[in-house]
């Protein structure tokens, strides 16, 4: 259900842009979304395609790139991936799942560094949904 | 081409224009009752209006527990998180996620989680939003205010004792400086101190006035406190702030 809320979000932001830079269209968006928000790229891409007829996204091509993502430890250095955590969240079911879906910097309540057990820790790369950038379409006259 | 955008900050001002206003209650110093104070100021103005509650404090979320509610959550939905409603108020906080877990988070990951949690809770159409904050002038209350702008007005909450005015004073003269709406200083567990009056007098700030101490408040909910002399203290200080 998220991915709905962040297309909304993404065209609104776009919208935002377009009405401060006083054009009236864009052609193409590239997004950037992290592995850590867990996000599900078939229904944000339908959200997309659904929520953007009739907004200054509507004849627009987009782009999704994923990031995987990365931590780094503060106390210690270690570097290490989310993959190799999963497994700490799984006997939360999807109370930790959907924390982090939601709110990825919730992470750091649920996993630990690998090698010393520090909660303190970086999100290096991966962390959510980012609209890498756009090229504006048609200038207002 | 336009480069790194967030697309939370689009979502975010929508939100907003659903929201008719922002009280937002802060205090330099921690243990002052500030978020007893905001939990019972949204009970008390829920009476007249349509209020919500967001709990900004990601170290510390306390507003959970003063509405009886630890273990409730929010529905999901295609337009956003719709939060559980406890005394007919919709109340936010990170402790829904977070499941009662500490959250060892630095500067950048706090803004993150305020960010998220502002972009995707759908309080729908209401006429107030209130908003606690933890105690300081950190990233939570530099985010607030910048999330918030024009919207917003800053309710501090201090002891009348000088250890915790002159820190709070301080917190009130940043706001200031940086333009903020300030609905004034409310003064709470004691008796109203001359000094922080006559100090909000300078700093043309509407000193509010006090609520007593009150052993009796100690770990009650917002529900058992209906009725009390605590609650019929903040009613009077909030009709003198005309939020009632």
């Amino acid at each position: 259900m998220h991915e709905w809320s962040l297309a909304e979000g993404i065209i609104a932001t776009i919208s935002d842009e377009c009405s401060r830079l006083s054009v009236d269209s864009v052609s193409d968006v590239d997004l950037s979304v992290g592995e850590l928000a867990q996000i599900e790229l078939p229904v944000l891409r339908e959200a997309l395609r659904s929520l953007k007829k009739g907004t200054v996204m509507s004849g627009c091509r987009i782009h999704i790139s994923q990031e995987k993502t990365a931590f780094r430890c503060r106390k210690c250095g270690r570097n290490w991936s989310f993959s190799d955590s999963r497994k700490e969240l799984e006997p939360l079911g999807d109370g930790g799942d959907n924390a982090v879906h939601y709110i990825p910097s919730s992470i750091n309540a649920f996993i630990s560094c690998p090698s010393c057990g520090s909660p303190d820790f970086d999100i290096s790369s991966g962390f959510g949904l980012r609209i890498s950038r756009f090229k504006p379409g048609g200038r207002r006259i | 081409m336009t480069e790194g955008t967030d697309p939370r900050d689009g979502l975010i001002r929508r939100r907003l224009e659903d929201t008719g206003s922002v009280v937002i209650f802060s205090s330099g110093k921690g243990g002052v009752g500030k978020s007893t104070i905001a939990a019972c100021s949204a009970y008390l103005m829920a009476g007249s209006r349509s209020v919500g509650i967001l709990d900004m404090d990601i170290h510390g979320p306390s507003i959970p527990a003063l509405f009886g509610a630890r273990g409730t959550g929010f529905r999901e939905s295609r337009d956003g998180l719709i939060p559980a409603r406890v005394e007919n108020i919709p109340l936010m906080s990170i402790d829904m996620f977070a499941g009662g877990r500490g959250l060892p988070v630095r500067g950048a990951g706090k803004v993150e989680a305020l960010k998220d949690m502002l972009a995707i809770t759908n309080f729908g159409p209401i006429d107030m939003l209130v908003v606690d904050m933890p105690p300081g002038t950190g990233d939570e209350f530099l985010t607030a205010l910048e999330m918030f702008g024009d919207r917003c007005s800053v309710l501090f909450v201090t002891q009348p004792s000088a250890l915790s005015w002159n820190v709070t004073r301080r917190a009130v003269e940043i706001a200031l400086e940086m333009k903020s709406d300030i609905a004034g200083v409310i003064q709470n567990m004691g008796k109203r101190s001359g000094r922080i009056s006559s100090d909000c007098s300078r700093m043309h700030v509407p000193s509010l006035g006090a609520v007593g101490y009150h052993s009796s408040v100690g770990d009650r909910t917002v529900r058992e406190l209906r009725g009390s002399a605590f609650m019929r203290e903040l009613k009077k200080v909030l009709e003198n702030a005309s939020l009632l």
